[in-house]
């Protein structure tokens, strides 16, 4: 009886907060992303043609973001039945614009036009109990172009 | 060569579901799907389990684990009795039962394979009544008389099985989600089994002393000992103590019993050995 | 729509960028595939269970890629990469990004 007790507590205090910490996130990506918006950032390798010249300088932005008991447990069950797993895709969303909205922080802090050749990188830090999801790790990074 | 950064818009990479509906649909799928599936098997497995012949019960070593390890004799009252109980019982030719008697404080008696009953010094001092002894001589024949002993076990057995297959992939939380689910499952199935003893112990009770007024008696003294509120029916191996004696008197008014008479009391040498035992 | 993981598509020009798009899509195997899995394990062989579930996860990435590219009125997307991550035991995260473009 006690178990069950401690189980939803934990759910209740991993929805409240997690759902909480997600809004203020996610409202704070769009916020930046509105300011950022002068910097465009592409995939492409090669730069620009027939323009004035660049330096060139590598910038990267990484961010660690961890999962809530309640989107834990909803992905424990998601792997008995499979399926999406919807719990998991906001975090991962959230986790690769943050990463590059800080590519481009840092871009826009050295006076840069553009973000070439943009790369991403998910890891799974710290995989938490029973091999379950922790903390996962996105890295982005590119070439950053600054006009001279 | 244009660079631009228009807005992409919200909702392409997450999905636009309400997290405490998934959780709920989630959560009431897992437990209605492995209550069906482990009552299924639960099931299948009867049909087989008590074609088990109870000669393999006898050959496990149980009696070396059982009680009688002080030496403590069991007393010539209750060993009479105990075969006046289990003459009016109907048991299957090879089915030979061993009371044991252990003295210790604990108010339990109990029935286990082979045909073994362990009665413990601390119900027999709560009792009043031959009757009442007799109740429970007959409680624990009948759970080995419908050889609930093997099928509890097979049952464990079986959900543990199927559990630990399961439970491989899933992470912490949510096998301890299922295995609370099956014990919950595992339980229902053990409560019934008490009820069908409950059944035939009333049953032998009228048949021996004409009213089942014994029955009813030792189901006082369960609540007594329990004082304290009992836990909720679902999460218990046996049926909440008001429940089992409303099943005893609905049974009493289905057969008429009227006999009156009172309980007979225990001679004064049982009465003299048990103030000895303590 | 063209997509491609090249730089530039021969006989074409790029006539507008629109900057990053990305698809991605998390998806869990259930305990049926899990089970099997595990059998394979000690007889060997494919999984075709498992192999299963990461193309159908890797093909909605790409199209929820392709669905940035048409929001922001591209017709191509361009230096297409992939990538799958192993986010939880069981759950794998497949992400497809590239650059989307408006070709002539």
């Amino acid at each position: 009886m006690i178990d069950l007790v401690i189980l939803i507590s934990l759910l209740a205090l991993g929805y409240g907060f997690g759902q909480y910490a997600e809004k203020k996130h996610y409202t704070s990506i769009r916020k930046r992303e509105l300011i950022l918006r002068t910097i465009p950032v592409v995939a492409s390798k090669i730069p620009p043609q027939g323009n004035p010249n660049y330096d060139s300088q590598l910038v990267s932005g990484s961010v660690v973001i961890s999962v809530d008991y309640f989107k834990r447990f909803v992905a424990g069950l998601r792997g008995l039945f499979g399926g999406r797993i919807t719990s998991y895709e906001t975090l991962l969303d959230r986790a690769r614009r943050e990463a590059i909205l800080r590519v481009k922080r840092e871009a826009k802090d050295m006076g840069a036009e553009f973000v070439f050749n943009i790369k991403l990188e998910t890891a799974s830090i710290h995989k938490g109990r029973g091999n379950g999801i922790g903390s996962v790790e996105v890295l982005a990074y590119g070439t950053a172009l600054i006009p001279n | 060569m244009q660079y631009s950064n228009p807005k992409i818009p919200e909702g392409i990479n997450t999905s636009k579901t309400n997290p405490l509906k998934e959780f709920a649909v989630l959560t009431i799928g897992v437990i209605f799907v492995v209550i069906s599936v482990l009552a299924l098997l639960i099931i299948l497995v009867d049909l087989f389990a008590d074609k088990i012949p109870f000669q393999w019960e006898k050959e496990m070593p149980i009696e070396r684990v059982l009680g009688n390890k002080d030496g403590s004799q069991l007393p010539d009252y209750i060993n009479v009795l105990s075969q006046k109980v289990i003459s009016n019982m109907q048991l299957p030719d090879d089915m030979d039962i061993t009371v044991h008697y252990v003295n210790d404080d604990t108010v339990n008696a109990f029935a286990t394979l082979g045909g073994h009953i362990v009665i413990y010094r601390g119900l027999l001092e709560k009792l009043t009544y031959e009757e009442e002894l007799a109740a429970i001589i007959a409680h624990e024949v009948a759970h080995i008389k419908y050889r609930h002993p093997i099928l509890g076990a097979s049952h464990g057995l079986a959900v543990g099985l199927v559990l630990s297959i399961i439970s491989s992939s899933a992470d912490d939380i949510v096998s301890g989600l299922l295995g609370n689910t099956s014990m919950i499952t595992v339980m229902k199935f053990s409560r019934d089994y008490e009820y069908q003893a409950d059944k035939e112990a009333i049953e032998l009770l009228i048949k021996i002393y004409g009213q089942a007024d014994g029955a009813l008696g030792l189901f006082d003294i369960f609540k007594s000992v329990h004082n304290a509120v009992e836990p909720i029916e679902f999460l218990n191996t046996h049926p909440l103590t008001d429940n089992r004696i409303k099943q005893a008197k609905s049974m009493i008014f289905d057969k008429q019993v009227t006999n009156q008479s009172s309980m007979t009391n225990f001679p004064q040498d049982y009465i003299s050995w048990l103030a000895s035992e303590k | 729509m063209i997509v491609s993981n090249l730089e530039i598509i021969p006989g074409k020009r790029i006539q507008k960028h629109f900057g990053l798009v990305q698809g991605s899509s998390v998806r869990a195997k259930h305990v049926g595939r899990d089970i099997m899995a595990g059998l394979k394990n000690i007889f060997g062989g494919e999984l075709k269970g498992y192999t299963e579930l990461l193309q159908e996860s890797r093909q909605e990435a790409y199209d929820r890629m392709l669905d940035q590219a048409k929001a922001v009125g591209a017709n191509a997307v361009l230096n297409v990469r992939f990538s799958t991550s192993s986010v939880a035991a069981g759950a794998a995260e497949l992400f497809a990004y590239g650059t989307a473009v408006i070709l002539e």
